[in-house]
């Protein structure tokens, strides 16, 4: 073990977080390096001042009470057995919504063709009462009997006149 | 030297024991529940005051993070991994309060509506002359641990502060192994060059 080395693992070697392989190798270079040994006291004198020197707070007396205040109202120990993790729920949303939209549609297509077949029979039954309707001819001299009639066909005859035709 | 040889754990409890307590605080067992607080709310607090450097604010916090992890402690699958997921727990009221702004800066003798102090100090000193030098250094080091990039400041609390192991501080960061062994390192040879003038104090 070199001096890089060892110091990358007197950290670790200080918090008994090394294996006990490493710790013996650590170990065995801080007895010939004085360098490192140096550096490990550092750390060591660093760790015991900020632990010696850092403010502690203390819990105020009755915070218990304010969390039990909380737990006891607000909450309770989720039930495990109908428990959906959250991304679960977020995913069963997003298909209910999508769910929702598509049947939406499906129910606008069906309407809107519903009404189409409506418009059509209704054209087809005004066609043919059109077609059905009796057709009167009159001199144009006397009043339209079925002037306001608009399922009635008018034409008009236009007796002694050679140049003029019907539907001109 | 070492802190795993503290058994049993860090937060003076045997695993057996806060198994049992887990156990039955699950079940709905207020008064385990209150034991598990007890246990473990000073260690919480203190290490979001680390982050947050404000007492009230750490206060609420943990308040919060107790609250949270009675609702959620029926998912805890792993009850020997009980303190790390306690501590990502409250380390996530941290960093959803604190993700928009800088962590304040509320001095420590913050006093409520009444006048009070807001949260208690641990008193540990002897005399005045005492007590104001250790005053300083307690500021000193107060604002060396805030003034660490906040990669740093959360491995160094968890480690040096609250004796987690490194393997609960990769579970509580959500990070691997060695990058926490790295960090650790780093975030201490940042702090001894801080202090450096005042370790002959």
């Amino acid at each position: 073990m070199d001096c890089k080395q060892c110091a990358e693992d007197l950290t670790a070697f200080l918090d008994g977080e090394l294996s006990a392989a490493d710790s013996e190798r650590v170990r065995s270079h801080l007895g010939s390096c004085p360098s490192c040994s140096h550096e490990l006291g550092s750390l060591q004198e660093t760790a015991n001042f900020v632990e010696t020197h850092t403010r502690t707070l203390e819990l105020r007396p009755g915070s218990w009470n304010l969390v039990r205040a909380r737990i006891t109202t607000e909450n309770a120990p989720a039930p495990s057995r109908f428990w959906i993790p959250n991304r679960w729920r977020l995913a069963m949303g997003a298909l209910a919504l999508a769910a929702v939209f598509g049947l939406g549609y499906l129910q606008y297509q069906h309407i809107q063709e519903r009404n189409l077949d409506l418009y059509i029979s209704n054209y087809i039954e005004q066609r043919k009462t059109q077609m059905e309707a009796p057709q009167v001819m009159f001199s144009g001299t006397e009043e339209n009997p079925y002037g306001n009639n608009p399922f009635v066909e008018i034409k008009a005859s236009f007796n002694g006149n050679p140049f003029r035709s019907e539907g001109r | 030297m070492t802190k795993k040889n503290l058994n049993p754990g860090s937060s003076g409890i045997d695993p057996a024991g806060l198994a049992k307590l887990i156990r039955k605080a699950k079940k709905g067992d207020i008064e385990s529940y209150q034991e598990i607080y007890e246990v473990f709310a000073r260690k919480v607090l203190n290490f979001i005051y680390r982050m947050v450097n404000s007492p009230e604010e750490a206060e609420d916090l943990t308040q919060e993070t107790f609250v949270a992890v009675y609702e959620k402690l029926e998912t805890l699958k792993d009850d020997s991994k009980f303190e790390p997921w306690l501590f990502r727990i409250a380390r996530n009221f941290v960093y959803q309060r604190y993700r928009t702004r800088s962590p304040s800066t509320v001095s420590i003798d913050a006093l409520d509506e009444n006048g009070q102090q807001v949260t208690q100090l641990a008193d540990t000193r002897k005399n005045p002359d005492e007590a104001f030098q250790t005053l300083e250094l307690e500021d000193v080091v107060a604002d060396v641990i805030a003034g660490l990039p906040e990669k740093y400041r959360e491995v160094f609390t968890l480690s040096a502060l609250q004796h987690l192991s490194y393997q609960e501080i990769a579970d509580v960061v959500g990070r691997s192994l060695p990058s926490i062994k790295t960090d650790i390192h780093r975030a201490r040879l940042e702090v001894r060059k801080r202090v450096k003038e005042y370790l002959k104090v």
